[in-house]
């Protein structure tokens, strides 16, 4: 390489905007002795579609070797420069762009620093494309099918908006249903719509619509490894027998009518099971399962009842065994969603008819333990019902976020059970009230029982018994009538999303719950290329988030995975010179995309380019100086530095 | 017969008789250093003098091995002397290569260091408080000592070195190449090389295995006994390792004894000791940071590396006189 390329420097006034604080004519006098003899030009719209066709005329004139342009960020325009360098036959990285609109003209006021500045920062660029490389992009193929974790509202919504786009999907959920949590829900906030009914569509659509063909549901399954990088993961998933032929099942649950023995309902929180069964009456796909650890014929234990009625000869298929998958894609998404934190506090732990947010739930759905009845254990109404919000969430003790849905669920609560039962004396004890939404606000305002303030948990404390039960506030002495207590307990990531984050090597935020590449900008969007999230995974949030991130998260999915585009490597990324390193593994911990792979056969590290984004912390970290990013290495930096200082 | 051998010296300055102990080491390979060269200048073997060095013409002799760190005027100009006289210059040991043991001198001013040693020591006595002074009169005339150095400098910040061998002090082996290399006439390697080492650091050499394991935080030596088979560093002990240039075969490491660096950084366009500094920081588990705080992150930072007791012995214990701290005022106290 030589050190005195043929240079040319384009000098932009972005119509004048530059050029009123920038003399070009002083600057290119105060170059004109740089060891690199460039060669000038000035330019009213470097960036103007016409003049960008006068510029590659020019640079296939002049024929240099490099080039400079002094204009806007290279977040602007960097790209467009770069296609001008491809056009006019020179290799788009022997370009240096150099941002005098936002780091000169717009902050230096006097036009004479300005200039000076600016023949500085151009001195620097010179200095500094001479020890450019010329680099190349690399183009690897990439797999658009998509595999989504987690079948509730954001994972379905993710997996239909594929389907729709002709995209292969393989939607993953671990229980025996999908839905998420909604599909469990009698009425949604803010407008009590029914849950099932609103899910129902989808489920459908997914399981029988015109698009079903392109998705492949995989129930009672999860995620055990990964492996892979953007554009081509594999997945192992392990599937846990159902014990039920969905080919032959046509779903009449006669089956659960007579199997005599039963296990704990788990997903109504309260009542049984039976053996075989499915966990709630609409359930899809519309099949029982069979639980192993219950079922007698399963144990080895005699016993043949559901065998006897089921109408179908083949339903039941006690050889069904647990299947090891190995799927292949491109992008993951991650829709693992969140639970209410599961434990009851002490003021409130064994106590009778002290329901969770979901146990509540379940007691007002027709397809729960009790039909929709609000009752008691013993079978009756309560006379009193409190409902606590915050309970545990907003306090430093237990969960210190907000967990953003619950006061507009418990203010559900409180107007299902007004409804529902006749007389009932109702409070809310609150701490803060945040109902955001433009429907919402009605929630509030239609809001009947009363409101009663206390600072915490810990000023809670439960006195008496049945219908003489209170909830003593030593906030302010009062004590509310609580026969029945619905604790709205903090929405946290839950088991199945610490799993996955684990399975994945996603970054997780103080909550626990996924990280997103950036909160505001790219929520849907993990610290990892090719996985994307939606829904409660990355944080409490309603159906309607659910939805949309499902939709987002799908979008970024089909924008990065395009048939028959290739993905291009940026080659700027950090490279590891083999003969140096020692294998040290610091640049391992410090990737922040995890783009660094330890390479157990030579004992040192390799990195991922497609992974890698340049961001250069392991060039700083690495001890042995062994890794470069290409594009800013050391001898270009240090050319930079003594170029602004010469 | 010796007159037609090309000649060979070994100097000390500033340094502690380890690097004549490892030449002694290479055993019978002396009997070769006999047969190829005329080994006429050892200020610890040999009893040449200085005037016999200034006597010779200006590079006449073949290789100079010059260890130790320059603290006084007197190692500054038998540098410089030795320079002139040599056609190939090495900086031996890492004192001369990067100022060594004797630059930790190089945290305290002058003054600090005299009263240190000859007046405050625990173990000192001295009740008419005197301290050295370069010139001393006497009934009989004037006596003189070699001045210090306003602080303690590496070989090639007073001479042009032309090779630089590190270890502290170099190993046998390592030497035994070198001078083999050079008796065999074949060509040298370009100016500036640093000889009898390897480009990669230590953890390229050692046998403990990497387990992708962080740890929890630094550990002083006396916390915990390693683990055989398990890299010292996971384990959080502050092995330099992943910071220092292999060639010793990880002797250290592999007896359990964490790296302290003596080979040097590999990186020269790095600081040192921010590069050791930097790999160990890596390896600490900072625990989950986000959302916190920025007392917070002081005192989890500050947990992690409680096992740092002494940062410049640790990071810098063979390097401060080559790093971009070595322009510290000496004059300014701790
Ligand atoms: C008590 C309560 C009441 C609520 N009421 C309302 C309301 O009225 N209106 C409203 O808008 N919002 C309400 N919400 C919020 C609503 O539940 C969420 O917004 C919604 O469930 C988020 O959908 P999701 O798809 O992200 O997650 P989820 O609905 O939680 O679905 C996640 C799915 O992923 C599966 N899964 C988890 N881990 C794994 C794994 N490792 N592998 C495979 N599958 C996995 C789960 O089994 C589940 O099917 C309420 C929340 C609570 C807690
Ligand atoms: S949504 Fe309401 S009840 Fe839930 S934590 Fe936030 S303020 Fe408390
Ligand atoms: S930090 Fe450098 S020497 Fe260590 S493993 Fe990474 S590339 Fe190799
Ligand atoms: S440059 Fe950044 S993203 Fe690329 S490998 Fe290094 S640390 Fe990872
Ligand atoms: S850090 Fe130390 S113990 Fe670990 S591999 Fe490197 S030299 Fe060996």
């Amino acid at each position: 390489m030589s050190s005195r390329a043929r240079t040319a420097v384009i000098l932009c006034t972005c119509s004048g905007i530059i050029a009123e604080r920038i003399d070009w004519e002083k600057v290119q006098k105060l170059l004109a002795g740089h060891p690199t003899r460039p060669v000038f030009r000035v330019d009213q719209l470097a960036c103007g579609a016409d003049n960008l066709e006068q510029l590659e005329t020019w640079l296939k004139e002049e024929k240099p070797e490099r080039v400079v342009v002094a204009a806007c960020s290279p977040r602007d325009h960097e790209a467009t420069f770069r296609r001008l360098l491809i056009g006019a036959g020179i290799n788009p990285y022997f370009l240096q762009m150099v941002n005098v609109r936002e780091q000169v003209a717009w902050v230096t006021a006097d036009p004479v620093q300005a200039t000076a500045k600016s023949a500085r920062l151009l001195s620097a660029a010179l200095d500094r494309v001479q020890r450019q490389e010329p680099l190349v992009a690399r183009k690897v193929p990439l797999r658009t099918e998509v595999a989504i974790i987690g079948a509730g509202p954001a994972g379905m919504q993710a997996a239909l908006t594929l389907a729709r786009a002709g995209r292969k999907v393989t939607l993953i959920e671990k229980e025996p249903f999908i839905g998420g949590l909604p599909v469990r829900y009698e009425e949604l906030f803010p407008n009590l719509e029914c849950g099932p009914c609103l899910l129902e569509p989808v489920m459908g659509e997914l399981l029988h619509g015109h698009e079903s063909e392109y998705v492949d549901l995989l129930t009672l399954a999860e995620v055990t490894a990964v492996k892979g990088t953007f554009g081509n993961w594999t997945l192992t998933v392990k599937q846990r027998p159902r014990f039920i032929n969905p080919d032959l099942c046509i779903g009449c649950m006669a089956c659960a009518a007579v199997c005599p023995e039963h296990r704990p309902h788990a997903w109504n929180a309260a009542g049984e099971l039976a053996a075989v069964d499915a966990p709630f009456a609409g359930a899809l796909p519309n099949f029982p399962h069979i639980d192993p650890a219950v079922c007698l014929k399963l144990k080895g234990e005699e016993c043949n009842a559901c065998l006897v009625e089921c109408p179908v000869e083949g339903s039941l298929a006690f050889d069904d065994t647990a299947r090891q998958i190995t799927i292949e894609v491109g992008a993951i998404i991650v829709a693992t969603g969140a639970l209410e934190k599961q434990d009851v506090p002490a003021a409130f732990a064994g106590l009778a008819d002290v329901h969770t947010g979901y146990s509540f739930e379940r007691l007002l759905a027709m397809n729960g333990p009790t039909g929709g009845e609000i009752l008691k254990a013993d079978g009756t109404p309560p006379q009193s019902v409190a409902i606590v919000h915050c309970a545990g969430s907003l306090d430093t003790n237990e969960i210190s976020y907000c967990s953003g849905t619950c006061c507009r669920a418990a203010l559900k609560y409180a107007h299902i059970t007004a409804a529902k039962v006749a007389g009932v004396e109702l409070t809310r004890l609150v701490r803060e009230q945040v109902v955001p939404g433009l429907d919402a606000d009605s929630q509030l305002h239609h809001d009947h029982s009363a409101v009663s303030r206390y600072s915490g948990l810990g000023a809670l404390s439960v006195d008496g018994v049945g219908a003489e039960r209170r909830i003593v506030c030593q906030d302010n002495g009062q004590s509310i009538a609580a026969e029945m207590i619905v604790l709205m307990r903090p929405v946290v990531p839950g088991a199945g999303t610490s799993k996955i984050a684990e399975v994945l090597e996603l970054d997780t935020n103080a909550g626990g719950f996924l990280a997103q590449l950036h909160s505001l900008s790219a929520s849907c969007a993990s610290n990892m290329k090719g996985i994307y999230l939606a829904g409660t995974s990355r944080g409490p949030g309603d159906i309607r988030e659910a939805f949309s991130s499902g939709t987002a998260a799908a979008g970024l999915a089909l924008s990065e995975l395009v048939d028959g585009r290739d993905l291009v490597v940026d080659p700027q990324v950090a490279v590891v010179d083999v003969m140096r390193c020692s294998g040290c593994g610091t640049c391992l911990q410090v990737c922040p995309y995890k783009a660094i792979s330890w390479n157990a056969r030579d004992r040192i590290a390799d990195v991922a380019d497609i992974l890698c984004r340049g961001c250069g912390t392991c060039v700083a970290a690495c001890p042995s100086g062994a890794i470069t990013g290409q594009g800013f290495s050391r001898a270009m930096l240090r050319a930079e530095i003594g170029g602004v200082l010469s | 017969m010796s007159a037609s051998k090309p000649k060979l010296a070994m100097y000390w300055a500033a340094s502690c008789g380890g690097c004549e102990i490892a030449l002694a080491n290479i055993d019978e390979v002396l009997l070769e250093v006999d047969h190829h060269f005329d080994f006429m200048f050892c200020p610890c073997l040999l009893d040449t003098k200085t005037k016999d060095i200034e006597a010779l013409p200006d590079g006449d002799i073949f290789l100079t091995l010059f260890n130790g760190a320059l603290r006084t005027e007197e190692n500054k100009e038998m540098a410089e002397l030795l320079r002139r006289k040599s056609k190939v210059f090495v900086a031996f040991g890492a004192c001369a290569a990067t100022g060594g043991i004797p630059a930790l001198a190089n945290q305290h001013g002058l003054q600090h260091l005299l009263d240190t040693v000859f007046l405050n020591a625990p173990s000192v006595e001295n009740a008419a408080r005197l301290i050295p002074q370069p010139i001393c009169h006497v009934t009989d005339g004037e006596l003189a000592l070699p001045a210090f150095l306003p602080r303690v400098l590496a070989v090639h910040e007073a001479v042009s070195v032309d090779y630089t061998m590190p270890g502290c002090p170099p190993e046998p082996e390592q030497i035994i190449a070198v001078i083999r290399h050079v008796a065999s006439g074949a060509p040298l390697p370009p100016l500036g090389t640093w000889l009898g080492c390897s480009s990669r650091a230590v953890c390229s050499e050692c046998p403990r295995e990497k387990r992708g394991v962080l740890a929890a935080r630094l550990l002083r030596p006396y916390e915990g006994i390693p683990e055989t088979g398990w890299c010292l560093v996971e384990q959080g002990f502050a092995c330099l390792g992943p910071a220092t240039r292999g060639g010793c075969h990880a002797l250290c490491p592999t007896a359990n004894m964490p790296c302290t660096g003596c080979y040097g950084a590999l990186d020269a366009t790095a600081d040192p000791g921010a590069s050791a500094l930097t790999a160990l920081a890596a390896a600490v588990d900072p625990g989950k940071l986000a959302g916190k705080g920025e007392e917070d992150l002081h005192r989890r930072i500050k947990h992690a590396l409680s096992g740092v007791a002494d940062p410049l012995g640790t990071f810098y214990r063979y390097s401060l006189a080559a790093t971009v701290l070595a322009e510290r005022k000496p004059e300014v106290e701790q």
